[in-house]
């Protein structure tokens, strides 16, 4: 089975600093990951390829920086991977993220299985995935916590709201997971070692599609205002609890 | 867009159908345009809800369909009538479901797309402006579609459905669709595992954060919940990185988005990926020992103090309030 497996480069969302009188992000010395459930999704393409056979290609829409995660996913196991460098990466035109990436995976060659994160943790649009597989006419299965794999047909659990949904499709299709599938692996040294000579193609944009489209502008970011009575108690613990405990009361809610 | 285009509003989920029709009286009220309600194989019942819950237009697609539930299914009677009214905007219940769906649509039209849309604007020039939250709430960010139409999924729970009135009358439009057999097939769907808890439907929720050591702990702050007759609740760390609690337990972003009555934020330092699915709580209430704590500017009553020694405490003194043994 031959895997596509599409991730992106995201900051460390629990880092970035909100500066509220200023009305704006600090993202100053935040660092930089493969995005969570991207990295699910490249744990189970290995896995996949463990038990199966075939191969394993990472593929990213990125820039210069993003060349740190794409050797991570190769430590991880991808065999190859695709880096397509990009000025206006990680923006919020995802149709144009899913468009340049279905023309990458055109151009890449022959493939059975896609699978991306359901969603990234900058943007937790969750739109990539879903546009790539209309893009590319494929069968495609969402949020999903489970998959098996059975000759040319795959057999997957969707995480939905409230309940789970088992579906199945035939391949080539495309499957978005989420962080329940399964717990990735963190490399060894040799494996970041090996990960250094195994195959990295860097494309321009262009490369793929030259004319890329643009579906979306930002008008603005705005800092959301969240007014609240804010007492604190501060006292010594058994007088705190108690103020605390007649406050609840006192608010009418228990 | 122009001004006079439809806007429309779907999702397969009841509830989710009659915010998006709320949504997009919102967009509707700042401009001319009337508000469709797209519906498969509806019954007389539900275009008679649709209609009192503010539907201008009905457009019910008949065609015979091989299952309702597939999204497959649902992308392509959506996409009949999206093309055959000219739909400027449409508006779908962002269910997991709909979270497929509407980038789905969007990709059919090489069109614009924005998710879990929170607030709409409508600028000077007759531009619909999603707003939608990024970096895990942190941030709100305002779009402009480039490309028509613009294709949207809703946040629950955020746009409150309209007051029901029977004597709101809807043109009820008949679509034909070309359904074709779907992709992927459903095979069996299961409930929520028994036993498993609604947390959006609690009115009372105690959730515990990383200031909780050990997943055994986790009972002291259920004993809380227990007393308050209220339910446990986790952040995304416990959930999802410690697995302690199962996925429909956690609040946030990534979780459940909740509103109850009373919400106790037990060890939560109040990252914004969790303040943004709580922050509409009635009253809430935080114990942490870190008195810088994000969570204590988004709170009500905050207590500082260790949480092993202050819970028990609490629970003690609430039991004597409450009468409880």
């Amino acid at each position: 089975m031959d895997i596509v497996v599409c991730f992106k480069q995201v900051v460390e969302e629990t880092e970035i600093k909100v500066d509220r009188e200023g009305g704006r992000l600090i993202f100053e010395g935040v660092p930089t990951k493969i995005s969570d459930d991207d990295k699910n999704a490249i744990e189970e393409a290995v896995r996949i390829k463990q038990k199966h056979g075939g191969t394993v290609t990472g593929l990213t829409l990125g820039s210069v920086e993003s060349r740190k995660q794409v050797r991570e996913a190769l430590a991880m196991g991808c065999d190859r991977a695709y880096l397509i460098l990009d000025s206006e990466a990680r923006g919020q035109d995802t149709y144009r993220t899913a468009k340049i990436l279905a023309e990458a995976i055109k151009k890449i060659g022959k493939v059975d299985l896609i699978l991306c994160g359901s969603a990234s943790t900058d943007n937790l649009a969750g739109q990539v995935g879903p546009m790539l597989g209309e893009i590319l006419g494929l069968p495609q299965l969402t949020y999903v916590k489970k998959i098996e794999v059975d000759g040319g047909k795959i057999k997957c659990e969707r995480s939905l709201d409230e309940e789970t949904e088992v579906c199945e499709a035939s391949c080539p299709a495309l499957v978005t997971v989420t962080r329940e599938i399964n717990e990735p692996k963190v490399p060894t040294l040799m494996q970041v070692m090996a990960a250094g000579k195994k195959p990295l193609v860097e494309w321009m944009v262009k490369d793929v599609l030259a004319d890329s489209p643009k579906t979306v502008d930002v008008v603005k970011m705005e800092i959301p205002r969240i007014t609240r009575k804010r007492i604190i108690f501060k006292e010594k613990p058994t007088e705190a609890v108690q103020k605390l405990a007649e406050a609840i009361k006192k608010e009418g809610v228990i | 867009m122009s001004e006079s285009k439809v806007i429309l509003a779907y999702s397969d989920e009841p509830n989710l159908a009659l915010e998006a029709i709320s949504a997009a009286h919102t967009i509707a009220s700042k401009t001319s345009a009337k508000v469709g309600a797209v519906a498969l194989k509806p019954s007389q019942d539900w275009v008679k809800e649709l209609a009192a819950y503010g539907a201008n237009m009905i457009y019910a697609v008949e065609d015979s369909m091989p299952d309702v539930k597939s999204i497959d299914v649902q992308l392509d009677a959506l996409m009949a009538v999206a093309e055959q009214v000219k739909a400027g905007v449409v508006l779908i219940g962002g269910s997991k479901r709909g979270r497929e769906l509407a980038p789905r649509l969007a990709a059919r039209f090489g069109s614009a797309c924005a998710a879990d849309c929170i607030s709409f604007e409508v600028d000077g020039s007759g531009r619909i402006l999603p707003t939608r939250m990024v970096y895990g709430g942190a941030s709100n960010i305002v779009l402009a579609a480039k490309a028509e139409p613009l294709i949207c999924s809703i946040r629950p729970k955020t746009f409150e459905k309209l007051q029901r009135d029977e004597s709101r009358q809807a043109d009820i439009v008949p679509i034909k669709a070309k359904i074709s057999d779907p992709k992927v097939k459903i095979v069996n769907v299961v409930g929520a595992e028994k036993g498993a808890v609604n947390l959006r439907s609690s009115a009372i929720i105690v959730t515990a954060g990383r200031g909780v050591k050990k997943k055994e702990d986790l009972a002291i702050v259920e004993e809380l919940a227990k007393t308050l007759g209220g339910v446990l609740g986790g952040t995304r760390p416990l959930v999802e990185d410690l697995k302690w609690l199962p996925k429909e337990r956690q609040v946030g972003l990534s979780g459940e988005t909740v509103k109850p009555n009373l919400y106790v934020a037990v060890g939560v330092s109040g990252q914004i990926h969790h303040i943004v699915g709580m922050k509409d709580s009635r009253v809430i209430v935080a114990i942490n020992t870190d008195d810088k704590a994000p969570i204590f500017q988004v709170c009500d009553y905050g207590l500082v103090g260790d949480l092993y020694q202050v819970v028990p405490e609490l629970t003690k003194v609430l039991k004597a309030l409450l009468n409880k043994p």
